[in-house]
This record gives C-alpha cells, structure tokens and sequence, in this order.
C-alpha cells in the first residue's frame, strides 16, 4: 500500500504539468476554435528561458520562473498575431499549418542555439522533501502541486468570475454576438492567448524540473499528451483538462510500476479510445445545442 | 422613389444611404437607403432571402459593406466602425431566436455588454435590478442557463441584454418568429412600450400584418432591393404590398386585384 501511494505522488505531479498544457490547448481551442500545434514548442522555449535564467544569468529559481512566463505570453500573443490572426479569416484549416510551421521553427531554432543533447537543469531546489510514514514526497512534487492548484483555481476564478472571464466565455460561445455585444474580440484573442503562454510556461519549468533536464524535444512528447488530455476532457472544458491530465499522470506512473515501463505510452492514447468509444465528445464536452444565431 | 440626398434637418438615428453587400457574385443588397427617426418604430419586410437579415447584419458591422454608407446619431460614420465599437454607440441587436448565449446562465448573459464596457459593479447591480423589475421571469430564471428557456423568454432576454448597455437604438430581426401568437402579442406590446420610453426600433419581419400596425414607417425588400417606402399606414392599405405580403384577407372587400 506504502507503494501504491508514492507512485498516486509521483503520477499527479506529472499529471499536473499534463493538465497544464491541457488548459492551455484548450483554452485557445474552445475560445478561438484554433488549435495551436506551436503550444508545446513554446514550453520547449520557455523551459529553456528558465534555464538560461538560472544558468547565465544566475537568477533563483523564482525570478526565472516569473521571466519564462512573460516570455511565454509574449511569445504566443506573438505567434497569434504573427501566423494566426492573419490567416484564419481566410480558412479554418490555415491555422493548423501555419502553427505547425511555427513549432517546426521553434525546435530548429533551440537546437541551433543549444544543441540536441539535454541540458542539466540546476537541481538545488529550496524546498525540503516530506515524509508520511514511508512515503517521501519531494520538495519538488509539493511545490509544483501546490503551485498547480494555485494556478487552476486562479484561472478558474479569472474565467468565472471576472469580467474579462465573461468576455472570453461570450466570445468563445458565440463570436458574432459577443461582438455586437460590445466585446472587443481582438482584446479576448490576446488575453487568451497569453494566458495559454503562460500555462505553457509553468508547465514547463514543471517538467524541467521534475526531470532535471531540458531539451529542444521536451515538447513533442508532453504537448502531444496535452492534447489528448483536452480532448478526453472535452474540448474547451477546464475541469475536463484538469481531470484528463491527471488521469493520464497517475495512470502512466502506475502502469510503469505495476505492468511494465513499455506500456507507458499507451495509457493516454489507450484512454483516448476508450473515453471517446463512450463519449464522443469527451468527458465534459459540451453538446453542440444549434439555437438560430444568425445576426 | 429617388436614393436619399443626404440626411434631412430631423433627428435621425440611422441613416442608409446607396448600402451595397455582395456574397461572392450575389448581391445581397443593392441600393438601399432609409432613414429612421428618434424614438420611431421602423419595419423592415420582405421575403424569406429578401436581404432582412442580411441589412441588419451590415448595420452593426457583422457582416462587409461593399458601398454606401450608414451614419448613426450626431453623423458618425457606422460602416467605418468594428462591431463593438458600433454597439458601444449605442446600437444592440436581438437576432433571430433571441441570440442568447445557451451555455451561460440568463444573469451571465445580461452581463456581456457591461463587463465588455467595464461599467463598474454598482451600474451593473443598479440595472439587473431594473430589468429584472420589468422582466420578473428573467428574475426567477437568473441562475438558469439560456438554453433552457422558452422562445419567448429568449426574445425577452435578447431584449433585456440591450437595455443593460442603455442602447439607443434596437434592432430587431423576425422576434415573432416561432412563438405562440399570445407571446406574440407581448412581445409586440413590449416593443411598443420601448418606443414609447424613446428607445429606437428597427423590426425586421416576415409578420407584416402586425408590424405595419406597430411601425411609424417601413420600406419593403425584395431581392436586394427597395420595393416600397414610406408611412407605415400607407403601405398597409398599398395593394402591392397587401398582395404579396399581407396575403387575401387584407384586401377586405375580397375583390380581385388583375
């Protein structure tokens, strides 16, 4: 039993970054009906970011994380601005293409400025580990779990219950109406956008320093299981994100621990099947009710 | 009926002047121009793809002008504006079906246009309070999402999201389309209430019976075009309009019109 909780430690904490990115494919998913395939190469720039913070210019470990999370909503406001905005009046599929491009370019980029091996990211952490009875819980484990929910219940309170979190749900329901309602859709594009970047962000610095390392290719791997995790969640729901990628999480650390370490890779996509067999539209997808629109 | 030569002395709220909108090849409208006066009710009618619609939409900028041009209150220029902008000056639209957010709660929908304004909470505790007096359903449905209410109530919700932004001016497409004739009646006595309170209506409708008895004036659309404009009292007595739109029984004598 002892063993079964550390691995349930050990799974969330990883399931947390997972759910991280989720939220943010689809927060930009269900608002902008764009999806971002550049998402996880901007954490793939902004792990690296924190580690050029603390190694270069030898911030602690704090001020990186705050940096790479401005840099990852500026990135993306950038990227949305840049290949997005333009072409995705043209053509829904646009977008798809252009956002490939960008994550191509991104990884290109990284591995000309730091190579292909992985990087040692600094692994003096200031927090101690904890121990119940004989489960040790890493000072890592709780600060990105605490960080995470912190973080969740924030984007969920700015969702929810503020003004621009109105907006946002207005503009993704129904774009034209939110328009003549008075939204400035550029405005909830931009805000969108960066708070994408900056959950990619924080999962990011999660991931390095979970692992210890980065990478230009920390990004393939997690931000393909991000979007699984968003669409076993239901395509744009928060709480279905926050579900799905624990779910994975926890699920890959104990298939690796009790089936064998070749099965993990399977539990997300074995989950995908499985979830969208039941429900096609994911856990919390929301049914697509038709009401007349047309302005 | 010659194209308008700019607007006259009077207090128009809009003013269309030569609106042109194409769909590709199509176009949609063509020539189109009207003028609709401070706290007046104007009735757009016409056949299914006439253009209602479609005029509307231009209007408040959601859908490309392709020429001509559509001055609001005090000369501004719409058809230069984004649509925020334009319903920021006062315009608000209640489309087909009531245009609600179903997803949301009926209080989260009234509370769009505010939160897009960044009116500050009191205006908007201050102005739920008033619609929610003249709305009592909405009242008790607060907490509801949009989709579940009835057609009716959607259209009074439409409605009452327009007056949370203290709008000038209502656009109105096809609200008496799907509902009971009773809820029709309402809605109709509503809309005429509104007029009455300084609020300016432009009615799109395929019931043209009814809003030529509610309108002050009205123009008729057909294929794109302005068949007919004027007072709304002469259209309903015109033998054109009364023939194609308004259907036998409004030629009351029965006779038959050659």
């Amino acid at each position: 039993m002892t063993d079964f909780f550390q691995q349930l430690g050990n799974g969330l904490s990883i399931g947390f970054s997972y759910a991280l990115i989720a939220l943010g494919f689809t927060l930009v998913f269900g608002t902008l009906k764009v999806l971002n395939f550049a998402h996880a190469s901007v954490l793939m720039a902004c792990a690296f970011v924190g580690w050029w913070a603390r190694t270069e210019l030898h911030l602690n470990l704090g001020v990186a994380f705050l940096l790479a999370c401005v840099f990852g909503a500026v990135l993306t406001i950038g990227i949305d601005r840049a290949v997005i905005r333009p072409v995705v009046r043209h053509s829904f599929i646009a977008p798809f293409i252009s956002t490939l491009g960008v994550s191509l370019l991104l990884v290109a980029v990284a591995k000309q400025i730091w190579g292909t091996d992985p990087h040692t990211f600094p692994s003096s952490f200031p927090v101690g580990d904890a121990h119940f009875g004989d489960v040790t819980v890493t000072g890592i484990q709780i600060v990105v779990g605490i960080t995470s929910i912190v973080v969740m219940l924030l984007l969920g309170l700015l969702v929810y219950r503020t003004g621009l979190g109105l907006q946002i749900r207005a503009a993704a329901q129904n774009s034209d109406m939110a328009r003549a309602s008075g939204v400035n859709t550029a405005v909830v594009a931009a805000a969108t956008m960066g708070l994408a970047g900056v959950l990619a962000a924080i999962a990011g610095i999660f991931l390095a320093i979970s692992f210890g390392v980065v990478s230009p290719f920390v990004g393939d791997t997690y931000g393909l299981k991000g979007m699984v995790a968003m669409i076993i969640g239901g395509i744009g729901s928060l709480k279905g994100a926050v579900i799905a990628g624990l779910a994975i999480g926890i699920g890959e650390v104990m298939a690796v621990a009790y089936v064998s370490s070749t099965w993990r890779d399977a539990i997300a996509f074995g989950l995908l099947i499985v979830v969208l067999m039941i429900k096609p539209r994911g856990l919390f997808g929301t049914e697509e009710r038709y009401v007349p629109t047309a302005v | 009926m010659s194209a308008s030569n700019g607007r006259k002395t009077t207090e128009y709220v809009l003013a269309v002047d030569e609106l042109e909108v194409r769909y590709g090849a199509i176009r949609a409208l063509r020539g189109v121009s009207f003028e609709v006066a401070r706290g007046e009710i104007f009735a757009v009618l016409g056949a299914n793809g006439a253009g209602k619609t479609t005029l509307m939409r231009a209007i408040v900028g959601l859908t490309p002008i392709h020429a001509g041009i559509v001055h609001g209150q005090e000369d501004v220029v719409l058809s230069r504006m984004k649509p925020h902008r334009i319903s920021q000056a006062g315009f608000a639209v209640v489309p087909e079906g009531g245009g609600t957010f179903v997803n949301m709660t009926v209080e989260d929908n009234l509370c769009v246009g505010v939160a897009a304004r960044r009116l500050p909470g009191t205006v908007r505790q201050q102005r739920l309070e008033s619609v929610f007096e003249r709305f009592p359903i909405l009242a008790d449905r607060r907490a509801q999402k949009a989709g579940t209410l009835s057609g009716g109530e959607r259209q009074l919700l439409g409605i009452a999201r327009a007056l949370m932004v203290d709008c000038k001016v209502l656009l109105l497409d096809e609200p008496s389309l799907g509902l009971a004739p009773l809820v029709v009646k309402n809605v109709f006595e509503l809309l005429g209430q509104l007029a009455a309170e300084g609020f300016t209506i432009l009615l799109v409708e395929q019931n043209a019976r009814r809003a030529l008895e509610l309108a002050t004036d009205a123009l008729v659309l057909d294929r794109g075009m302005v068949r007919k404009r004027g007072k709304a009292s002469d259209l309903a007595v015109d033998e054109e309009v009364t023939d194609l739109y308004l259907g036998h029984s409004a030629s009351q004598t029965g006779a038959h019109h050659d």
